[in-house]
């Protein structure tokens, strides 16, 4: 919304383009144009994007594969210790 | 594999482009998003189930982020060598030039206008959720991308800088023309 009064803004006050006020006989409307601040948005999601797109080290996947191999191997612990424990908080440390 | 593995994987792209862009280093933010891993495991319990997990693990890696520029460990790594956010174009990304100009001009703005301005813009995440994760109010959040937005738009002159560049012979970052 921010955008589009921004860009009202700048085609003047006196410019109005609407379809049902605006008398026949005269030039047809122009098409609706983009907002010209969305390339930011548009250039600023494409650079993320490029970033996002960039192949995840094998690294994630195996630490998040450790992670949970270490999470299981503690509950198992406190089952096998008859702790009792609901396994809630059997979360490793860093 | 659990639904919260499942999901922490779905959105490590997500985590590692936002790292990038608050750090502007490929390697550091790739330790930024293992350590956010590490602490969003080791939490999982403290997080409540169909709330929102991206804003949650956003938080984390910035918190950390933050953390480790007050502790200056890595402060003078904040920038690369020109004083510019590495961009890191390649083959699997085209060699356009405004790209370029955007991730450096975006490397000169503050880590806080930057992480709002891509929160808002880029993450789709409401001025509230953003405010949130910045751990700031809302109007911060709002002045912050106003003025990053107007930074950038005043640096780069306008939608005319997306011109786009042939590819270079074997697709690498040679492709990019630096302006100074």
């Amino acid at each position: 919304l921010e955008q589009h009064i921004d860009h009202d803004h700048r085609l003047g006050g006196s410019e109005v383009r609407g379809d049902s006020d605006t008398p026949g006989g005269g030039a047809p409307p122009d098409p609706p144009r983009k907002p010209d601040r969305e390339w930011l948005g548009e250039s600023l999601r494409a650079l993320l994007e490029g970033y996002a797109q960039e192949p995840l080290p094998d690294e994630f996947k195996s630490l998040l594969d450790k992670l949970e191999t270490e999470s299981k191997d503690s509950k198992t612990a406190e089952g096998d210790d008859g702790a009792g424990s609901s396994g809630e908080g059997g979360a490793p440390t860093a | 594999m659990s639904s919260f593995k499942t999901d922490l994987i779905d959105l490590l792209p997500n985590l590692r482009a936002f790292a990038r862009s608050l750090c502007g280093n490929p390697d550091w933010a790739d330790d930024l998003v293992q350590e956010a891993i590490v602490r969003a495991w080791a939490n999982q319990t403290s997080f409540q189930p169909g709330t929102n997990l991206k804003a949650w693990l956003f938080t984390i890696l910035r918190n950390y982020f933050y953390n480790e520029i007050r502790k200056k460990k890595r402060s003078v790594e904040l920038e690369g060598q020109d004083g510019t956010l590495q961009v890191g174009l390649n083959e699997s990304q085209p060699a356009q030039l405004h790209l370029a100009d955007l991730a450096r001009e975006l490397g000169k703005l503050s880590p806080e206008q930057r992480e709002a301005l891509i929160l808002i813009s880029v993450d789709g995440f409401s001025y509230e959720k953003a405010a949130d994760i910045c751990n700031c109010a809302v109007g911060t959040v709002k002045s912050r991308v106003a003025r990053a937005r107007k930074q950038l738009e005043a640096r780069l002159g306008g939608p005319d800088i997306g011109t786009v560049l042939p590819r270079a012979a074997g697709g690498s970052i040679m492709g990019i023309t630096r302006t100074s």
